[in-house]
C-alpha cells in the first residue's frame, strides 16, 4: 500500500460501498433488499463526506464542520426516507402479495 | 392647369363610379345618368385642358447658360424665364440639365441672344457648346408633366411611387378614352334605358370604373401602376361582358375572357420580373445609384446597361443574342396579345361581344384592347434592343400583327351576327396596329389607334342602334333598315367606308401609312424577306377589310326587310353621339394628312400625329432613311392603298347592292364555298381545334395530375397525414420504454448515471468550440 494516505483509503472505502450498493440496487429483485442497497449508497457517501471534511480541517472558514453537518442532514433526510420506502413497501405488498420487483403483478405501478 | 389636375382627373370617374354603386339604385336612374355622364365629361374637360397646357409648353425654348448669362436673360425676359431641371434626350445619351425656359419662341430669342452675345455663331452650330445649350423645347424634350402622389411601396432597393405621367401619348389617349367614353356614356343612357334602375345604376358603375381604371393604366410612370390599370380594365371587361349573368352562356364569355386575359398577364407580369431583375443588375453597377423602379425614367437608363449584357451574351453563346431585355420584351408582349386579343391569345373577344353593345364599342374597340399597343410604344425604347435567340422582338410582333391581321379579317366575312363581324374586324385591325408597331412605325399605329377608335366605336354603336330596332343581332335577320333608320344608316355608312379605307376618310390614312411604313421597310437594304410578305399580307387584308364592310353595310341596310316587327329610329341620345362620331370618323384623318397631298406653306401639318410622337417615341428606322423623302414610294403605296380600297368597295357595295342574299353565291354557299365559308365562320377552326381539343384538354390533364400527385399525394398523405404518422410511429418506438419494469428502470437509470457524465466530460471540449465559433460568428 504505498503511498496511499489516510484520506485515500476513506475516499476508497466509500467507493467500494458505493460500489455494492450499485450492485445490490441492479442485482437484487427483493424490494426490501434493493432499500437497504440505496441506504448503503447513502452511507457511503456520507463517509466520503467526512472524510472530506477531515482532509479540509486546515482550512478557515468552517470547511470541515460544513461536511459533517450535511452528513448530520443526509442521515435526518435518509431516515424519512426509509420510513416512506418501507410504508411504500408495505402498501405494495398488501396489493400484490410479493415483495419481489419483477413479479409482474409490480408493472400495475406502471400508471 | 397644374399637374395636381392628373391624378383628379382618375378620381373623376372613379368618384362617379362609387356614387352610382352606392346611391344609384335609390335615387333613380336620373342621378344615375347626371353622375354617370358627367363623370368622364369633366374628365375630357381637365383632358383638353391639360392637353393645352403641354402645348403651350412645347412651344417655348430651352437654354442652358452660365452664371453671368442666366443673370443678363433673366434680367431681359424677366417673368417669363425660370430655371427647370429637365432630361435632355442627347446622341450622347440622357442627361440631367439645369435649363433656363424662356417664354419665347425659338427664332427670337436665337437673335437676341446672337445680337447680344449671349451665344456665338459657333456654339449656335453644334448646340453643345461650352456655355450654351439651345434648343427648341419640342426637339430636345417634348414638355411631359409628371406627377408623383407619394412613395408606394419600398422593398429593399426596389421603389414604387405613384407617380403619373402626362406626355404627348398619354394626354392622346386621355383624350380618346374620355371623349369617346363621353360620347359611348351618353349613348349608354339611351341604349340601357329600359333596364331597371338597379341594372341601370351597376351598367354605369362598371363604366366609370372602367374609364378610371384605363386612366391609370394611361398614366402611371410606373410599369406597376400601369398594371394596376390593366387589371382593372380586365376587371371592368369581365363584369361587363358577364352584365346579363342571368344567362348562363354570358357569364361564360366573361370568364373566357378574363382566364385568356390572366394567361398574358402572367407574361406581363414576367417581364416585370426580368425588368426588375435587370434594374436590380444596374442598381448594383451604379447606374441609378442604389435606388431601382419600373418606373419609365429609370427604366430608360437600362437600355445601355441591358445592351452591354446582350452583347456579353453574344459573344458568349456565339450570336444566340439574347438579353434580359429581349426576354422581357417578349413577354410583355405576350401580355399584351392577351389584352389586345392577338394571336394566340385572341380567343375571348369575338366571344365578349355577349357583353352590352356600348360596352363593346368602349372597351373592346376603342380603349383597352389597345392597351396592348400603348404600352409597347410607351417602352419602346426598351423593344428596339429587345433580342430573342438572335430574333428582334419587334420582327415577333409585327409577323403576330400580320398573321392576325389576315386570320380575323377573313374570318369576319363569314360571320352572321352583325357584332362578330365587328369584333373580328377589331381583332384584325388590332393586328394593323401591331403590325405598325412592329415595323418601328410607333406614330403610324398610334395614328390608326385614334382612327380606328373612331370608327369601330361609330359601327358599335350603329350596329347597337339597330340591335335596339331589330331585337336581333343576325344580319339575315336584318335588311333594308335604310328607309327605317336614315341617321343610323348615313353615319354607319361613314364609319364602314372609313373601316374599308375608302380615300380621304380616317381610316385610308392611318391604314396606309401602316403600311407605307411596312413597304418602305422592305425596301430598305438588307430588308428581311418577311417584310414583303407582310406588306402583301397586309394589302389583302385590305381588300378583305373592304369586302366585310361593304358585306355589313349591304346585308343591313340594303334590300328588303327580312325580320320581323317594325324597326324605328333609335332617341336622339342615341342618334347623336353617333353623328359626333361620324364626323369624327371623317376629320380624324387630319391629324395624319400625308406630306404628299400638302401644298407648301402648311407643310407643318402633315401627318400631324405620328410626327408629334416621334419625339417621345424610339425613332423610327423608315423615320432615318426618309431623311430625304422618296416620294415615289408614296405614291406607291397610296396608289395601291386606293385601288384596293375603292375596288373592293364597288365590287363589295356597288355590284351587289341590288341583289337579294339569297341570289348571292357566298350567303348561299354551295361545294367548296360551302366548306370554306364555314371555316371561317369558324375562325379557321381555330377555337375547336387548339382550344377545346388542345389547351383545354392539356389544362384540364395537367389541373388533374396537379391535384393528385402534388396536392392529393404530396400535401395531404404526404406533407399532412405525414407528420401524424411521424408522430405515431415515434411513440411506437418509445412507448417500450415504460415497461413498469422497475428492474430495467434502475438499469437505465445506472447506465444514464454513467453515460451522461461521460458524454459530457468528452463533449466539453467540442462544446466550448462551438460556443466559442457562434459568439464569434455573431458579432461578424
Amino acid at each position: 500500500m504505498n503511498g496511499l494516505t489516510t484520506p485515500d483509503l476513506v475516499q476508497m472505502l466509500a467507493a467500494g460501498l458505493f460500489s455494492i450498493g450499485v450492485f445490490g440496487v441492479l442485482s437484487r429483485r427483493n424490494l426490501l433488499i434493493v432499500l437497504m442497497s440505496v441506504e448503503i449508497m447513502l452511507n457511503a457517501v456520507n463517509v466520503s463526506l467526512v472524510g472530506f471534511s477531515r482532509e479540509m480541517a486546515h482550512l478557515p472558514q468552517g470547511a470541515a464542520e460544513g461536511g459533517q453537518v450535511l452528513v448530520l442532514m443526509t442521515m435526518a433526510v435518509a431516515a424519512c426516507e426509509v420510513a416512506l420506502g418501507l410504508s411504500i413497501l408495505i402498501a405494495l405488498f398488501r396489493h400484490v402479495r410479493s415483495v419481489d420487483i419483477d413479479t409482474p403483478r409490480a408493472t400495475l405501478l406502471r400508471n | 392647369m397644374t399637374t395636381s389636375t392628373i391624378p383628379l382627373l382618375i378620381l373623376v370617374p372613379f368618384l362617379g363610379a362609387m356614387l352610382n354603386a352606392f346611391f344609384g339604385r335609390r335615387f333613380g336612374k336620373s342621378f344615375v345618368t347626371c353622375i354617370g355622364v358627367s363623370a368622364p365629361l369633366i374628365a375630357f374637360v381637365m383632358g383638353a385642358a391639360l392637353f393645352g397646357d403641354l402645348r403651350q409648353r412645347d412651344g417655348m425654348t430651352i437654354v442652358q447658360l452660365d452664371a453671368d448669362l442666366q443673370r443678363q436673360v433673366a434680367e431681359q425676359f424677366g417673368a417669363s424665364a425660370r430655371y427647370e431641371l429637365v432630361t435632355v434626350h442627347g446622341a450622347h445619351g440622357s442627361s440631367e440639365r439645369q435649363v433656363l425656359r424662356v417664354e419665347e419662341p425659338y427664332e427670337g430669342f436665337v437673335s437676341y441672344a446672337l445680337a447680344n452675345r449671349l451665344i456665338t455663331e459657333g456654339e449656335l452650330e453644334t448646340e453643345h457648346g461650352a456655355d450654351a445649350v439651345i434648343a427648341r423645347a419640342g426637339d430636345v424634350d417634348p414638355a411631359a408633366l409628371t406627377f408623383e402622389l407619394g412613395n408606394w411601396f419600398r422593398v429593399g432597393g426596389f421603389e414604387v411611387n405613384f407617380a403619373f405621367l402626362l406626355d404627348r401619348i398619354s394626354i392622346l389617349l386621355v383624350l380618346v378614352i374620355t371623349g369617346i367614353g363621353s360620347l359611348i356614356h351618353i349613348y349608354s343612357t339611351g341604349y340601357m334605358g329600359d333596364r331597371p334602375a338597379g341594372t341601370f345604376a351597376r351598367f354605369f358603375t362598371y363604366l366609370n370604373l372602367f374609364v378610371a381604371a384605363m386612366l391609370v393604366l394611361v398614366l402611371g410612370k410606373d410599369l406597376l401602376l400601369m398594371f394596376v390599370g390593366w387589371e382593372g380594365v380586365g376587371m371592368c371587361s369581365y363584369l361587363l361582358i358577364g352584365f346579363d349573368y342571368g344567362d348562363k352562356g354570358n357569364a361564360a364569355c366573361g370568364t373566357k375572357a378574363f382566364v385568356v386575359n390572366r394567361i398574358g398577364d402572367l407574361g406581363f407580369v414576367l417581364g416585370m420580373l426580368c425588368l426588375v431583375v435587370l434594374g436590380r443588375q444596374a442598381a448594383l453597377s451604379g447606374v441609378g445609384g442604389d435606388v431601382f423602379s419600373l418606373d419609365v425614367e429609370f427604366l430608360r437608363t437600362l437600355v445601355g446597361h441591358g445592351a452591354e449584357h446582350g452583347a456579353a451574351a453574344a459573344h458568349g453563346a456565339h450570336g444566340g443574342g439574347t438579353s434580359m431585355i429581349g426576354v422581357a420584351c417578349l413577354l410583355l408582349f405576350i401580355g399584351a396579345t392577351g389584352k389586345s386579343a392577338q394571336i394566340p391569345l385572341h380567343i375571348w373577344l369575338p366571344d365578349a361581344m355577349a357583353g352590352p353593345t356600348p360596352v363593346s364599342a368602349l372597351i373592346h374597340a376603342a380603349t383597352m384592347v389597345t392597351a396592348g399597343i400603348y404600352m409597347i410604344t410607351r417602352l419602346s425604347f426598351l423593344f428596339e434592343h429587345a433580342e430573342v435567340f438572335g430574333v428582334p422582338v419587334l420582327g415577333i410582333v409585327a409577323v403576330i400583327g400580320g398573321l392576325t391581321a389576315f386570320c380575323a379579317g377573313a374570318a369576319a366575312i363569314a360571320q352572321d351576327d352583325i357584332k362578330r363581324v365587328l369584333a373580328y374586324s377589331t381583332v384584325s385591325q388590332l393586328g394593323y396596329m401591331f403590325l405598325g408597331v412592329g415595323a418601328a412605325a410607333y406614330g403610324a399605329a398610334v395614328f390608326h389607334l385614334v382612327t380606328h377608335a373612331f370608327f369601330k366605336a361609330l359601327l358599335f354603336l350603329g350596329a347597337g342602334s339597330v340591335i335596339h330596332a331589330c331585337h336581333s343581332q343576325s344580319m339575315s335577320k336584318m335588311g333594308g333598315l335604310r328607309e327605317y333608320m336614315p341617321w343610323t344608316h348615313k353615319t354607319m355608312m361613314i364609319g364602314g367606308f372609313a373601316l374599308a379605307g375608302f380615300p380621304l376618310l380616317s381610316g385610308f390614312f392611318s391604314k396606309d401609312l401602316i403600311l407605307f411604313h411596312v413597304l418602305a421597310r422592305s425596301n430598305m437594304e438588307g430588308a428581311h424577306w418577311l417584310w414583303p410578305l407582310l406588306y402583301g399580307m397586309g394589302v389583302f387584308t385590305a381588300a378583305l377589310t373592304a369586302l366585310y364592310s361593304m358585306r355589313l353595310l349591304r346585308l343591313t341596310f340594303y334590300g328588303s326587310y327580312r325580320g320581323s316587327g317594325h324597326p324605328h329610329e333609335s332617341p336622339w341620345v342615341m342618334t347623336v353621339p353617333l353623328q359626333i362620331l361620324a364626323l369624327g370618323a371623317i376629320l380624324a384623318s387630319l391629324l395624319g394628312w400625308p406630306k404628299l397631298f400638302m401644298w407648301s406653306g402648311i407643310e407643318g401639318y402633315a401627318e400631324l400625329l405620328p410626327h408629334s410622337l416621334h419625339a417621345v417615341v424610339a425613332g423610327s428606322p423608315v423615320d432615318r432613311m426618309l431623311e430625304e423623302p422618296k416620294h415615289w414610294l408614296e405614291i406607291l403605296g397610296l396608289g395601291i392603298g386606293t385601288l384596293v380600297a375603292v375596288g373592293f368597295c364597288v365590287l363589295g357595295f356597288f355590284v351587289l347592292w341590288n341583289l337579294p342574299p339569297s341570289e348571292i353565291a357566298w350567303e348561299r354557299p354551295v361545294g367548296w364555298m360551302r366548306r370554306l365559308r364555314e371555316f371561317l365562320f369558324r375562325a379557321w377552326m381555330y377555337d375547336e381545334v387548339v382550344n377545346k381539343q388542345g389547351a383545354q384538354p392539356a389544362v384540364k390533364q395537367l389541373s388533374y395530375s396537379l391535384w393528385r400527385w402534388f396536392d392529393d399525394k404530396t400535401l395531404d398523405q404526404g406533407l399532412v397525414d405525414g407528420m401524424g404518422r411521424v408522430g405515431v410511429e415515434l411513440s411506437h418506438m418509445t412507448r417500450a420504454a415504460q415497461s413498469g419494469r422497475v428492474s430495467s428502470y434502475l438499469r437505465w437509470f445506472a447506465m444514464g448515471a454513467v453515460v451522461l457524465p461521460l458524454l459530457a466530460i468528452l463533449a466539453s471540449p467540442l462544446f466550448s468550440l462551438l460556443t466559442a465559433w457562434f459568439a464569434g460568428g455573431g458579432t461578424h
